[in-house]
């Protein structure tokens, strides 16, 4: 059984955060979602969405918690994968953020 | 690794013409989903992060055409393409609906289940909310030398999307789109 996962972290933590998603297996720029309060940059924070095993789930919920600074600001959110659609512009609603829109000329 | 089992990550679309011209995604969150119901199979993309990128292609006939079996999932953004070149930021099928206005597809025509371009960006996003095979004829190649994109649009939030099945091909009769359409359509699961 998959899981969806979605993670949001204050751009000053995104490298501990990358660092933490390396440990698990990951590359090393997974925050590719620029977020802030308003819709406007810079950017406040980062995030992601990925489907993974529950075993990723398991190990990164107990990395995350052995990291108290991580920790205290990671936003990671957790469901079944059945239930990804709109996962992430759920997660971001709550916590208050939005994309930072991208000017293009189209 | 190839995909095994529903909901695994796809790194890696082959090329299957021979000429290595990879579809990748090196970062892990940004991989869309192998889906499959024991029947079709498809990729998703989430609509938060997910697009696969395809290298700098040098194309031998400057007309080139591309068919597609996708839908649009409801929600989320409603940015999209058929595919969309990095950098130049060319497009062929759809940009964002809320511009509104028709499309522009690099030269060529745009068919959509047999509407026919110049197709308002809303209503193509609207049709595609349902399974369909879209076409885009004779775009010019050249147009898509540069590293690109295919389902997301190069740039912008990437729509949340399935995608049964993906073909471009160069210098194609009008007989020879109409076959792969068809094709496209059985992998699709919808009538040609």
């Amino acid at each position: 059984m998959k899981q969806s996962i979605v993670m949001i972290s204050p751009a000053e933590a995104v490298p501990d955060a990358n660092a933490l998603c390396v440990a698990l297996g990951w590359g090393s720029d997974n925050f590719l979602i620029a977020l802030s309060a308003d819709g406007t940059g810079p950017a406040t924070h980062f995030g992601l969405r990925a489907s993974e095993s529950q075993s990723f789930v398991a190990a990164l919920s107990e990395a995350v918690e052995a990291d108290v600074s991580l920790n205290d600001v990671l936003t990671v959110d957790t469901r079944t994968d059945t239930n990804r659609a709109l996962h992430f512009e759920t997660i971001t609603a709550e916590t208050g953020l939005q994309r930072v829109a991208m000017p293009v000329d189209v | 690794m190839p995909v095994t089992s529903d909901g695994d990550p796809v790194a890696l679309i082959k090329d299957i013409s021979g000429n290595s011209n990879h579809a990748v995604q090196d970062v892990a969150p940004a991989r869309p989903t192998w889906r499959t119901n024991g029947v079709l199979s498809w990729l998703e993309y989430d609509g938060a992060d997910d697009r696969m990128v395809t290298p700098p292609i040098s194309y031998s006939h400057p007309a080139l055409s591309i068919c597609a079996g996708l839908q649009y999932l409801a929600g989320g953004n409603a940015w999209g393409s058929i595919k969309s070149a990095a950098g130049s930021v060319v497009y062929a099928g759809l940009s964002s609906p809320v511009n509104g206005g028709s499309i522009t597809n690099c030269g060529g025509q745009t068919f959509v289940n047999g509407a026919v371009a110049p197709n308002d960006r809303i209503a193509l996003r609207t049709a595609l909310l349902n399974k369909s095979v879209v076409s885009v004829r004779d775009t010019q190649s050249a147009q898509f030398a540069t590293s690109s994109t295919f389902i997301a649009y190069s740039g912008t939030p990437p729509p949340a999307a399935v995608l049964f099945g993906y073909l471009e091909i160069e210098g194609a009769t009008s007989e020879m789109i109409d076959q792969i359409e068809q094709w496209m359509a059985h992998k699709t699961g919808v009538a040609a």
